[in-house]
């Protein structure tokens, strides 16, 4: 029976006509592990016995017959920020590498309850810092599509798990573009939602007032069933939003006619591939021939995403890290003779060289005489910003936008030695995060080195259900990519 | 502008070391982002509030309850080094 | 030259709830090193605060008992610094916007009443414990305290003597005892100042350099150390130094002070807000619910005592400034209304006994049943010694005084013929006093009273013995 990067939906189905046993898929994606996770090292951690003791539990629940949730029994795994009870969660950080916490996250609490299957714990760039998943302790991601690429970043193994079929879906986290980026470079479906709409709770934080955890998944259906799954307000994080339970299948079919498109002239005015720009272009004029209406729209102050971006972000992560001293958990250095040196030396010695820039970076923003120039600033700009995002959306229904200025770049270049140069290049995803919106990547086919083109569909606060509509559509239009199958 | 003294000194405030022979190199980094983020002193935010909060939720309170019990076993394993329960680091000179 | 002192007080408050101030671990002082911990009060990866309701409420009731305006939307912010009683490195306070602002404290020091600005009071977590390891190189981390919710009282610059500085810390002390904020154990650190303090040539409009003593957690070392720092800055401007601005730290046991060694990018504390939670609003109603929760404060209690119950002012002070004491006075005037008689004995035995034999005793004894005894006191059913006796039984044993006055056969006895036999016994079986009295000696008048009252076992009436006794003698002599 061939499985090979089948949708969750297919899987459920072929699970509850006992097509196949739970035990038995699990060991499927455990076997795919083994074979293929040494050229793609998306994987940080598996738990085997873990995973085919929760497929065993998962089977009961499926042969009891009783209504069971669509993610029953479903192999998934977790980019390794989340915190998993007793599963090692390292943030791909020497400063975690032996950190077993004693508590989860609460969605993977919430997938746990639904009988889903988890596999372990994935690859990415360390804290989240990083835009091809080369920033990791335990080595760089690299993408299915042709292992002499990158995967993305910062969620690079989720991206790369699911296109090697090393997982049914996974979990990720974006704060500047980390579930988007990768996902396009990968050829899967990638949702940063709504900030507020997912739990960050077990979240290890990179910078609170952007992160947002969501999933990727194969396809744009697949993502609105893990949404349903875990998206709702947790009172353990105080941000998370009230609001009663969606169905974010509902109408997910229903077409693009009437739907009012957006195309962003500060994002079309920019530098990217050509064959980018002229894949969208092509989709939104395929949109159109089903009924949607495009206009050109525009955000003048997307400008000064980068800037915005980075100060904020870093400066939320020089506190966030600060807990980072090697006393209560994480790396110690043992030879410290006295506090400064147990802070500095371990610090120093846990963190990775682009974690340890962005704490500089972060700490001089914040620091006296020059946080009213960058901090307070950012602040401010962020706010005009969202603003234009929030008015504009009030007269389209959503935007389209490229997700990255490239198709997946070559692994083991240049990529991190010119630092600013990396972070020009978050331009088109950053700007959603500061203006805490949803959005989401859909790949578009591939370009003539047979790499994914992904672009993003820019949505309303907590209107996920269109950007799965349109998602949908544009899924029938350019169709699913497979590595290895021809599209 | 960022130099080396920026550096080290920022660097002191985050409680980490940079090596000698990097400094120059983050240095170099430093001032190259610090001067493009510069650009935002150019826009006119005149009258804008800072977006301090990014969703509209207020008042997310929990009552006051005790639900939490005594779990230190399960903490303490994630330090590396403990002594009879406590946490301990080298001699603080100055003791509060 | 004649200098002026010029002091600001910081006060921390531990705030009275039941869990702390982010997560539900025990808010508790003790237990066992770091058993009131989770991974939110360590600052594990992942975890995030959530804050409690009740504390919001205690700072909010504690700026409005201190006369304080409520912010109507305020925020928590993060104070970044590195210090391993820290577990985020970061406390989470608030720094621009404080939830309440702009009160007052009223006090009465060298025969003067003024009113002592309050700046602010804000909402913040205290730190964890270290302590040095007895038997090894070592720092020991407790972080039970970490995350026990605080108000931190910021005084303006009004304090203008030493005295003064200690008379306002007490009064904030009753001011939050009264309204159950903090329970004020000072020597668990539940309750501790700092100190800012400046001199300048009297006369002068701007402020000297200030200095900061930290932790000062009693009513006297606020006093002494005030005494100590001004005397020190009078000094040095005397000599013609500076006063160099600095923390300091006052030494109790020797009665000095000294610098703290700090770092001095240790200051820069790169405040912003706190991400992980969101604005606080406080809307009319809640603020009316509270005010209505808020007793009667200490200064407006004493006030009342002096006025309404003529208590002198001193006495009124004194059981006003301990709630504890200001509550049984108040229980006991509901059973006894000789306000003054309760006043009096309140304050003299009843506190010899509190010092005696500890705080358990107002337990056992009750307000109602000392109410009680004033009573049977008041009316003149038993004797002062024997009311003094009573007190101090029931104080141990919790005995009703009703039934303890009756099984002991302590109410004054006045039943006139009893007495008047009596007397006349007494007269008869000592003839040699009898005679000594009609010669003139006057102190067998004494004697013979005393052998009355110790046939009535201690419970007569002097005066009626007296008028029995002087009216049979005078019979004799007719």
């Amino acid at each position: 029976m061939n499985i090979y990067s089948r949708t969750i939906k297919e899987i459920n189905k072929m699970l509850i006509n006992r097509e196949i046993g739970a035990v038995e898929l699990t060991r499927y994606f455990l076997d795919n592990i083994k074979r293929k996770n040494k050229e793609i090292n998306c994987y940080i951690t598996v738990c085997e016995d873990k995973a085919l003791r929760k497929a065993e539990e998962a089977q009961k629940l499926i042969d009891s017959g009783e209504n069971i949730s669509p993610l029953c029994g479903i192999p998934y795994a977790v980019k390794d920020n989340f915190c998993t009870e007793n599963i090692r969660t390292t943030c791909a950080s020497k400063m975690l590498e032996n950190f077993i916490p004693p508590y989860s996250a609460t969605i993977v609490n919430k997938l746990e309850e639904k009988g889903a299957v988890i596999l372990g714990k994935l690859n990415m760039d360390e804290f989240g810092m990083g835009c091809s998943s080369e920033n990791s302790f335990f080595g760089p991601v690299y993408n299915p599509w042709n292992q002499e690429y990158v995967a993305g970043g910062s969620s690079g193994g989720s991206a790369a798990a699911l296109a090697a079929d090393l997982a049914g879906f996974t979990l990720a986290s974006d704060t500047g573009g980390s579930i988007r980026q990768p996902a396009a470079f990968c050829g899967v479906v990638g949702l940063k939602p709504t900030y507020g709409l997912v739990s960050r709770h077990g979240l290890i934080a990179f910078a609170s007032s952007l992160d947002q955890a969501g999933p990727m998944t194969r396809d744009v259906t697949d993502c609105a069933i893990v949404l349903n799954e875990i998206a709702g307000y947790d009172p353990m994080d105080s941000v998370s939003v009230r609001k009663g339970f969606e169905n974010y299948l509902d109408g997910i079919d229903r077409g693009v006619d009437g739907i009012k498109i957006g195309m962003p002239e500060e994002f079309f005015n920019t530098d990217f591939a050509p064959e980018i720009k002229e894949a969208i272009f092509k989709a939104a004029e395929e949109l159109c021939q089903h009924g949607a209406r495009s206009y050109e729209v525009s955000l003048p102050s997307v400008k000064h995403t980068v800037p915005c971006y980075y100060i904020i972000s870093s400066a939320e992560a020089s506190s966030n890290l600060a807990r980072y001293d090697g006393i209560r958990f994480g790396y110690r250095n043992p030879d410290a003779r006295n506090l400064d040196e147990l802070y500095k030396f371990s610090r120093s010695e846990g963190f990775g060289k682009e974690v340890k820039r962005r704490i500089i970076l972060g700490t001089f923003a914040l620091s006296s005489g020059h946080n009213d120039k960058l901090y307070s600033k950012a602040l401010k700009v962020r706010r005009l910003i969202s603003d234009e995002f929030k008015n504009i959306l009030e007269k389209v229904d959503c935007l389209v936008a490229p997700v990255y200025p490239t198709t997946a770049f070559k692994a083991g270049g240049d990529n991190c030695k010119d630092p600013l140069k990396m972070y020009l290049s978050d331009i088109y995803t950053a700007a959603v995060n500061l203006a805490g919106l949803p959005a989401l990547t859909v790949p578009l086919g591939l370009d003539s080195k047979g790499l994914p083109i992904g672009m993003q569909i820019i949505g309303k606060a907590f209107c996920e259900k269109l950007l799965f509509q349109v998602g949908h559509a544009i899924e029938k239009i350019a169709g699913r990519i497979i590595p290895g199958v021809k599209s | 502008m960022a130099d080396i003294d920026t550096v080290k000194k920022v660097a002191d405030l985050a409680a980490l070391s940079i090596e000698e022979n990097e400094l120059e190199e983050y240095a170099r980094d430093l001032d190259a982002i610090i001067g493009y983020m510069e650009q935002l002193s150019l826009i006119d935010t005149g009258n804008i509030a800072p977006m301090e909060h990014i969703v509209s939720v207020t008042n997310a309170f929990r009552e006051d309850e005790v639900t939490n019990t005594d779990r230190r076993e399960d903490l303490l394993k994630s330090a590396a080094v403990t002594k009879n329960n406590y946490y301990i680091v080298p001699n603080v000179v100055e003791q509060i | 030259m004649p200098y002026e002192i010029v002091i600001g007080l910081e006060i921390h408050a531990e705030l009275n709830t039941k869990s702390k101030i982010f997560c539900g671990c025990k808010n508790e002082f003790g237990g066992e090193p770091n058993s009131n911990c989770c991974p939110v009060c360590l600052g594990m990866p992942g975890t995030l605060p959530v804050l409690n309701k009740e504390a919001v409420i205690y700072a909010i009731k504690a700026g409005l008992a201190m006369n304080c305006r409520i912010s109507e939307v305020s925020k928590m912010d993060r104070k970044n610094y590195f210090y391993p009683d820290m577990p985020k490195a970061y406390q989470v306070s608030q720094y621009d916007i404080p939830l309440c602002y702009d009160g007052y404290v009223e006090i009465e020091a060298d025969g003067q009443t003024k009113n002592i600005g309050i700046e602010r009071i804000h909402l913040e977590e205290d730190a964890g414990k270290l302590m040095h390891d007895p038997n090894g190189q070592g720092t020991l981390i407790d972080y039970n305290r970490a995350g026990v919710p605080l108000i931190e009282i910021v005084t303006r610059p009004d304090i203008r003597s030493p005295k003064e500085a200690r008379v306002l810390f007490e009064n904030i002390k009753s001011i939050l005892e009264y309204t159950g904020v903090c329970d004020c154990q000072m020597q668990e650190g539940s309750l501790r100042a700092d100190v800012n303090l400046s001199v300048r040539p009297t006369g002068q409009e701007t402020l000297g350099t200030r200095t900061e003593m930290k932790n000062l957690n009693s009513f006297r070392a606020v006093e002494r150390a005030c005494e100590a720092e001004a005397k020190r800055q009078i000094e040095l401007l005397e000599k013609g130094l500076k006063v160099v601005q600095e923390t300091r730290r006052w030494d109790d046991s020797k009665q000095e002070s000294y610098p703290m060694r700090e770092k001095e990018e240790s200051l820069d504390y790169r405040f912003f807000p706190e991400p992980d939670l969101v604005p606080i609003v406080v809307d009319k109603t809640l603020i009316k619910n509270i005010k209505a929760s808020i007793p009667e404060l200490p200064g407006a209690r004493k006030k009342r005592y002096i006025n309404e119950l003529e208590i002198p002012a001193y006495d009124a002070n004194i059981i006003t400034s301990d709630m504890k004491i200001a509550d049984f006075f108040e229980e006991a005037t509901k059973v006894c209304s000789n306000y003054k008689l309760v006043s009096n004995w309140l304050l003299t035995d009843l506190l010899r006994l509190v010092k005696e034999k500890g705080q358990d005793v107002m337990q056992k004894l009750t307000a109602q049943k000392f109410g009680e005894l004033m009573v049977y006191y008041d009316k003149g059913e038993i004797s002062q010694a024997s009311a003094k006796k009573v007190l101090d039984i029931v104080s141990e044993t919790g005995e009703e005084p009703g039934s303890l006055i009756e099984r002991l056969e302590l109410k004054v006895q006045r039943d006139e013929n009893l007495v008047e036999s009596i007397v006349k016994k007494v007269v008869q079986d000592n003839p040699k006093a009898v005679s000594d009295y009609k010669s003139g000696k006057t102190k067998a008048f004494g004697f013979l009273m005393g052998r009355v009252m110790a046939q009535l076992k201690g419970n007569g009436d002097p005066e009626q013995i007296k008028r029995l006794l002087t009216r049979e003698l005078k019979s004799l002599m007719e």
